[in-house]
């Protein structure tokens, strides 16, 4: 009886797998059904270029860490802030995760993402 | 008194193993509550690293999409082009109206075809979306 119990011991305690996912919580917008209207003076904009250099209001931020005072500034000013990343599509995806990251730690909750449109499409 | 010292040494100690079922079975219990048999192994990805990572803590509504660096697209069990992933997911709604989608994206992906891939998630109807990462803990 324990012997037997323990077979089934070790075949759980092998074949378990802890979960293991963690990650970024982000709920998309519904596809073009409501277009919310944000007066211009609510959003901040974060741009990421093509070859990842990151930029706020024309400035380039080469440590993003930055990012996120200014982005607390702006949010101790305008709690309504709304954050758009806009992002080429040919930035790295890393990079996009990486400003994600500073804007949640800088604790928005609105937060955009954005591609820019190149001509190609 | 005198009697109590002395000892009789006779007698071999015992431990009692009556109840090793008992506790090999509520071990057994417990692992096979949290034992989640992963069916999908997914394609090989490094993950960004990202320090406001959280633990996801459902299961059971969650739906596996994988990115890999040459912009291959696997859900869950199998692989799927571009086109099919509105259409996969739809499907996959269907069963499951509130799906967690993980995306599993590579670093070194470009953004753009992130975007397209989440354009089609959209469009499915699956809005609830985590971007897989791993924990970087920063000293300040």
């Amino acid at each position: 009886m324990g012997d037997v119990a323990f077979l089934i011991i070790i075949f759980f305690i092998t074949a378990t797998v802890f979960s293991k996912d963690r990650g970024l919580k982000l709920v998309l917008p519904e596809k073009s059904t409501s277009v919310a209207k944000i007066k211009k003076g609510n959003i901040m904009t974060i741009k990421i270029n093509a070859i990842g250099e990151v930029m706020v209001d024309n400035e380039i931020f080469s440590d993003l860490r930055l990012i996120r005072d200014r982005i607390e500034d702006g949010l101790a000013k305008n709690e309504s802030l709304v954050i758009s990343i806009k992002t080429h599509p040919e930035a790295k995806y890393e990079k996009m995760i990486q400003v994600l990251d500073q804007v949640r730690l800088a604790g928005s909750k609105r937060i955009s993402l954005v591609p820019i449109k190149t001509e190609e499409g | 008194m005198h009697k109590s010292l002395v000892r009789r040494s006779r007698e071999t100690p015992e431990i009692p193993m009556a109840s090793t079922a008992d506790i090999a079975f509520l071990l057994i219990l417990f692992f096979m509550v949290t034992t989640v048999i992963r069916v999908a192994t997914g394609l090989e990805v490094d993950r960004p690293l990202a320090e406001s990572t959280e633990r996801i803590k459902i299961r059971h509504n969650l739906v596996h999409l994988w990115i890999d660096v040459s912009q291959h697209i696997q859900i869950d069990d199998f692989s799927v082009p571009l086109d099919y992933v509105t259409d996969r997911m739809i499907e996959k709604r269907s069963k499951n109206p509130d799906l967690v989608t993980i995306l599993e994206v590579d670093r070194e992906v470009n953004y753009g075809f992130v975007d397209q891939v989440m354009e089609r998630l959209k469009e499915a109807g699956a809005f609830w979306i985590t971007f897989a990462t791993d924990l970087i803990e920063r000293s300040e």
